[in-house]
């Protein structure tokens, strides 16, 4: 049970690795631009979100499988294979939980008061620099928000994941496939405990982030 | 008004002429070729009945049946599942349909390095042994029995990736996610993307048997295709497939 | 002329038609509220999309991002960001010395260490006064910079302006006629979306 949990852990914090800088970058991007290029990535990324995460899983096998378009080349060249990986694992926990990262980080990069940006600007503070000192800082907890949802789904992730990273013990067996696979091998004690365990842990992410959204409210 | 015409459409369009009758079976899914053509050939002979399959790894399907699916008839691919049901008073052997064999199997690439049963566990080639998902998946047990009777299953098992189903292993060597599968030798027939490297050594050999098993409330019609599955019929089309007569 | 400013921006409905030539020092803009005095400014700072062109010195503003135009602004309100100290408003700009000279001449002296988001309105204003004039910049660009001083306090505020921002070009936006013949040397009006008279030197 520890090890699947573990396991599950070190997935997540590979999927969030790829996925916050990716979904920060994009959520930015898209909180600044205007016109139709903007609507185009905002409908692409939000298709994880909308495709059933088999069909997630799916295109991700069509693209970094064995045989696949970038898979192929990556097994060749490098002999890095993603299928039956934990990298694999995070991958696809990472696409299926981008469309929340994205969106957040727009979220949280529009809160951000114009004026102090402005201000900033104007004054003779380069892009970089007032990025640094003023726009991260002021959207810090609504990234950190994001990021939080976005590691729970990616902690939660099952269909993409499964259909794509395939089940190989302590590699790609996240709590979420175990307990898939105790329920089909009728182990109903192992699935309970799992759903349990699960259900407690995202329970526990839900207070913590109501608390501390009225605690930063009210501040 | 207008609605109560939808409604009386909806309804009528629902009615069938006759009442179907259905024989609800479940399968391994290594007998998906032999099963339908059975099924469309006991449907061809009996109109009005309709046999409805479902075609899985037989421990989840034995699962199902627990859990309170209706099955008429359930075909395992080994003694286990159908077993577990027949224990538990909710079905009563029929026959023994056929047996099998367990094969080493690669994907066809000349440029692949070789690889036997005598060097699985060394070969540097092998990265991922893909195993069907035991105890779901009987070829899975069955592999791991036989590795574990060679004395390498140890070596290996940091290399196992497992198939939901026997025919998700053999899909995984000939897509180049594993590099060695373990199938039966039915499911490779007319396959030319995969390689058969052969069975393993005769002491390590499993006896593979595929039992029929029927529910205690089986109707006449369910008792009816297991004969013909049981009968010299049967047996025919199964052999055409490549298993082995019981 | 120091600054010219010949074109037009777009706000909402409103159009403001901008034919304008600064002299250095400083130019006090006037002009009854929501006339497109803010939006003068932000034109020129290259905030605002502006259709026509802004010079200074000889120097070209079209293309150019507003950090690279070489402003000191204060906006109408004073911005300051919430989750800075005093003294990081101003490190970004100033080295120890200038940030020394500004405090003390603003009385921030005592505020240094203070978190920013419990300043009064008028430390604010004091606050945002010292963060543009802060690197000396050639042209300043104060919104109103005063509003929330009493007399006294904008009086002082005032004459530092100006002493400090000695031979740079100002536009100073007020509302109070007193500070604008007190430190303005030459003189504008936005009226009816248009800034169309050449400063006049204030009588």
């Amino acid at each position: 049970m520890s090890d699947v949990l573990w396991l599950s852990l070190r997935v997540t914090v590979l999927a969030l690795a790829l996925v916050v800088p990716m979904g920060g970058a994009i959520g930015w991007w898209l909180s600044r631009a205007r016109g139709p290029m903007r609507a185009v990535l905002d409908a692409c990324v939000l298709v994880p979100l909308v495709l059933p995460p088999s069909v997630t899983g799916y295109y991700l096998l069509v693209l970094f499988g064995a045989e696949g378009a970038l898979g192929a080349p990556l097994k060749s060249a490098l002999g890095v294979r993603l299928v039956f990986t934990p990298t694999g694992a995070a991958l696809a926990a990472a696409v299926v939980s981008l469309p929340l990262m994205a969106k957040g980080a727009e979220a949280a990069f529009l809160r951000v008061d114009r004026a102090l940006v402005e201000v900033a600007r104007a004054n003779g503070l380069r892009g970089l620099t007032t990025f640094r000192l003023v726009t991260l800082p002021l959207a810090m907890p609504a990234l950190a928000v994001a990021t939080t949802i976005t590691a729970i789904r990616a902690f939660g992730e099952f269909g993409a994941t499964w259909t794509f990273a395939g089940y190989a013990e302590g590699r790609t067996s996240t709590a979420p496939l175990e307990l898939y696979v105790a329920l089909q091998s009728g182990d109903d004690a192992r699935a309970g405990h799992l759903a349990l365990v699960m259900t407690g842990l995202s329970a526990a992410v839900a207070v913590a982030l109501g608390v501390w959204g009225r605690r930063s409210r009210s501040s | 008004m207008r609605w109560a015409i939808v409604i009386a459409v909806a309804s009528h369009a629902c009615k069938s002429p006759a009442p179907q009758r259905e024989v609800h079976v479940s399968a391994a899914i290594s007998l998906k070729e032999p099963m339908e053509e059975l099924a469309r050939s006991y449907e061809a002979a009996h109109p009005g009945t309709h046999i409805v399959l479902a075609l899985g790894a037989s421990g989840d399907l034995a699962t199902q049946i627990e859990r309170g699916a209706e099955v008429d008839l359930f075909a395992s691919a080994a003694d286990a599942p159908a077993g577990r049901l027949v224990e538990a008073g909710r079905a009563s052997p029929s026959c023994v349909l056929a047996r099998n064999s367990l094969v080493m199997i690669r994907r066809k690439d000349p440029a692949l390095a070789l690889v036997d049963w005598s060097t699985i566990a060394t070969s540097t080639a092998v990265e991922h042994v893909a195993l069907g998902l035991s105890p779901s998946v009987p070829a899975g047990t069955y592999a791991e029995s036989t590795l574990e009777k060679l004395g390498v299953y140890r070596t290996i098992a940091p290399k196992v990736v497992r198939g939901a189903n026997v025919r998700q292993v053999l899909d995984l060597v000939a897509k180049g996610e594993a590099d060695v599968g373990f199938v039966y030798a039915t499911d490779v027939r007319g396959r030319t993307d995969v390689t058969v490297v052969g069975e393993p050594p005769l002491s390590a050999r499993p006896t593979i048997a595929y039992p029929l098993v029927q529910a205690s409330n089986a109707n006449a019609d369910a008792q009816s295709f297991a004969k013909l599955l049981c009968g010299a019929d049967g047996q025919a089309v199964l052999a055409r497939y490549g298993f082995l007569p019981p | 002329m120091s600054l010219v400013v010949r074109g037009r921006a777009h706000a909402g409905a409103h159009t403001l038609e901008v034919e304008l030539d600064v002299p250095a020092g400083v130019t006090v803009i006037t002009g009854p509220s929501a006339a497109g005095k803010t939006l003068l400014l932000r034109a020129i700072a290259g905030l605002h999309p502006f259709a026509g062109m802004v010079t200074f010195d000889g120097a070209d503003f079209r293309g150019l991002e507003p950090h690279a135009r070489g402003l000191g602004y204060a906006p109408q309100e004073p911005a300051i960001w919430p989750h800075l100290s005093v003294s990081a408003h101003l490190t970004p700009f100033a080295d120890a010395a200038r940030i020394d000279e500004l405090v003390r001449a603003l009385d921030l002296a005592s505020l240094l260490a203070r978190r920013s988001d419990v300043l009064s309105g008028g430390e604010r204003q004091r606050l945002s006064i010292a963060r543009a004039l802060a690197r000396k910049p050639r042209l300043l660009l104060l919104d109103e910079p005063t509003g929330a001083l009493d007399r006294a306090t904008r009086e002082r505020v005032g004459d530092l302006i100006k002493s400090d921002a000695a031979g740079a070009t100002v536009l100073l936006v007020t509302h109070d006629l007193a500070e604008a013949r007190r430190i303005g040397d030459t003189f504008a009006s936005v009226e009816s979306g248009r800034v169309t008279s050449r400063p006049r030197p204030v009588e």
